[in-house]
């Protein structure tokens, strides 16, 4: 099977300084994929590209073998779905009209369809948000708007999740569900690129991991293969330790 | 869901209901009374009082009205920002220009159309690519520059009419006061079917991309996730959002507060979702500005005030209000 997303020699500058340099990459499905690096490095760029947000890259970014700009919109936004870092909602939306959100690629008419209203049902028990559906989003916790964002790409049914950075600011109960939950997408067939900042989540839960550092690949392989404690030490510029939690999973110690 | 959509129904149908019972009851009322067995048995003087005084004048005020909700929510939602309205985007002081430079010209018609209407809807367009050519950045448009762009060309216009009303005659001044109050007058019927043929299919118009607005009122960067053409959609509602404030500036001078207070107050109540927002809106701005339009011709009776002077005294206060709960909510 060919790869969903094949990256060749992508580069992107803003202005005239470098954001990422010669990127080649691919994705297949059924992956967890966790893109790490330092502040800067250029995750967001590659995910912005990738989600088809950034225009204005060098080289080739394709999905399924087209250039996700030149995908008809819609068509496109059946197979990926995109989780911004922030979501900032002005007015006063429920928690399950944002998750209906998500079915607008699917959907003709001006309202939803009894399918479409089954994948929303299914997207919120799915990710545990039904107990707040009708409550204004603007006033859930962090890890409870990034559950309800999380079940609105659910309910987008694609077969790509592309995530910049989905448990940032949440409490540990939500940063493991978030995980849990990115994982069992990825093992139904799910392609999951989330790009994070905690090691050891990525560690814990992740099939691959990917390395950027100033625009480039420095690493991309298994969890176990990736954190090596100078690999660490050469990206972020911390000492650390390596362990192995639960099946033989590196985990990381910082800071000694 | 059934019960959702009994909602939207129910929400629907009741601000409909307030317009309507606004068109039947606003035209009995006046320094004169009236009633309609009299006036539709062709009985003097309540049929002319009723046809052709009271009845095109609360028609002009339900249509204007309505417009200017629409046009309130369709620049928030664009903006993400819910005290954006045509008058923070320019495009109302535009207009303005346009009708304060006509009287200062002493134009008066051009073809068969008084010259003040064309004058003000041609600002409102200039104004409009004015803003649209500052705010635009390669193929997108920035909803911060944009903002900004209609808060510099605001101050250009109001200037600029300083200017006109400083050097015009002492007659001119007066005329260009009274019209900048904004005021709601007696129409003639063709007038009228002209605004509203212009009026509801544009009204039409933005309510079948209600779904996408909805989008677009989260963020730019999650409705284009979605399969909405951005570029597109803004400059859809850009010069659909113009055109119906450039309308209504034009035929009843810069009205303040309707397209503010209307669809914040139904946010408040039905929610954000612009497929109930949009039609409630247009019905409930409708009723909001016969209601005040009403009020200003019958406080002072037989004096009037000018429209536009209750819209803001009642607005400006709520404006205020929302400022500060704004900033609450943004420490919260």
């Amino acid at each position: 099977m060919s790869a969903l997303y094949s990256l060749t020699d992508v580069g992107m500058r803003y202005n005239t300084a470098p954001v990422l340099d010669a990127v080649t990459l691919s994705f297949d499905a059924a992956q967890l994929v966790a893109i790490i690096g330092p502040n800067g490095a250029g995750k967001s760029t590659l995910l912005g590209i990738m989600a088809g947000l950034r225009p204005g890259h060098t080289g080739r970014c394709e999905y399924r073998g087209i250039e996700p700009e030149h995908w008809p919109r819609r068509a496109f936004a059946r197979k990926v779905a995109f989780i911004p870092q922030s979501l900032r909602v002005e007015f006063p939306f429920t928690a399950e009209q944002v998750v209906l959100m998500g079915r607008t690629p699917h959907c003709d008419g001006l309202f939803e369809s009894p399918a479409d209203l089954e994948a929303v049902e299914s997207a919120l028990a799915i990710t545990g948000t039904l107990p707040f559906r009708h409550r204004d989003f603007r006033s859930l916790s962090g890890g409870e708007r990034q559950l309800v964002i999380l079940a609105s790409a659910i309910a987008q049914q694609p077969e790509t999740l592309l995530l910049d950075e989905p448990t940032t600011f949440l409490d540990l109960r939500h940063q493991v569900a978030i995980y849990r939950l990115l994982r069992d997408l990825s093992r139904q067939g799910m392609l999951v690129v989330a790009v994070t900042h905690d090691l050891n989540l990525a560690a814990a839960f992740a099939d691959r991991i990917v390395v950027l550092d100033a625009g480039r690949v420095a690493a991309d392989a298994a969890p176990s293969q990736v954190l090596a404690p100078e690999r660490i030490l050469e990206v972020f510029g911390v000492a650390s330790e390596l362990h192995r939690g639960p099946e033989g999973r590196p985990w990381i110690v910082y800071g000694q | 869901m059934a019960s959702s959509r009994r909602r939207f129904c129910i929400a629907l149908l009741s601000s409909a209901a307030a317009a309507l019972v606004v068109l039947c009851v606003a035209p009995l009322i006046g320094s004169t009374s009236i009633d309609y067995s009299r006036a539709l048995a062709g009985l003097s003087p309540d049929n002319e009082i009723l046809f052709y005084t009271r009845l095109p004048r609360v028609l002009l005020a339900l249509l204007a009205g309505g417009a200017l909700g629409v046009a309130g929510v369709l620049f928030q939602a664009m903006l993400r920002d819910a005290l954006a309205t045509p008058y923070t985007l320019g495009v109302s002081s535009g207009a303005s220009l346009g009708a304060v430079a006509a009287i200062c010209l002493g134009w008066r018609e051009v073809g068969h159309l008084p010259a003040i209407w064309l004058a003000a809807f041609a600002g409102a367009a200039v104004v409009l690519f004015l803003v649209m050519g500052v705010a635009t950045e390669g193929r997108r448009m920035s909803s911060f520059t944009l903002l900004l762009a209609g808060v510099s060309i605001n101050t250009i216009c109001l200037a600029a009419i300083l200017f006109l009303q400083y050097i015009a005659t002492f007659g001119q001044t007066f005329a260009i006061v009274r019209w900048l109050m904004g005021g709601i007058d007696a129409v003639d019927y063709s007038t009228l079917a002209w605004f509203a043929a212009a009026i509801l299919p544009v009204v039409g118009l933005v309510f079948l991309r209600a779904r996408d607005w909805n989008l677009m009122a989260v963020g730019e960067d999650w409705a284009a996730a979605h399969g909405v053409s951005v570029s597109r959609l803004m400059l859809s509602g850009y010069i659909l959002g113009s055109f119906l404030a450039g309308s209504v500036t034009a035929l009843a001078g810069p009205i303040g507060f309707v397209g503010l207070i209307v669809p914040h107050a139904l946010r408040l109540k039905l929610g954000a979702d612009h497929r109930l927002l949009l039609p409630c809106s247009f019905f409930t701005g409708a009723a909001f500005l016969a209601t005040c339009d009403t009020v200003a011709r019958t406080v002072l009776a037989p004096t009037e005030i000018p429209v536009g002077v209750v819209t803001a005294l009642l607005g400006g206060p709520f404006f205020i209000w929302l400022l500060r709960s704004k900033r609450r909510s943004l420490w919260l």
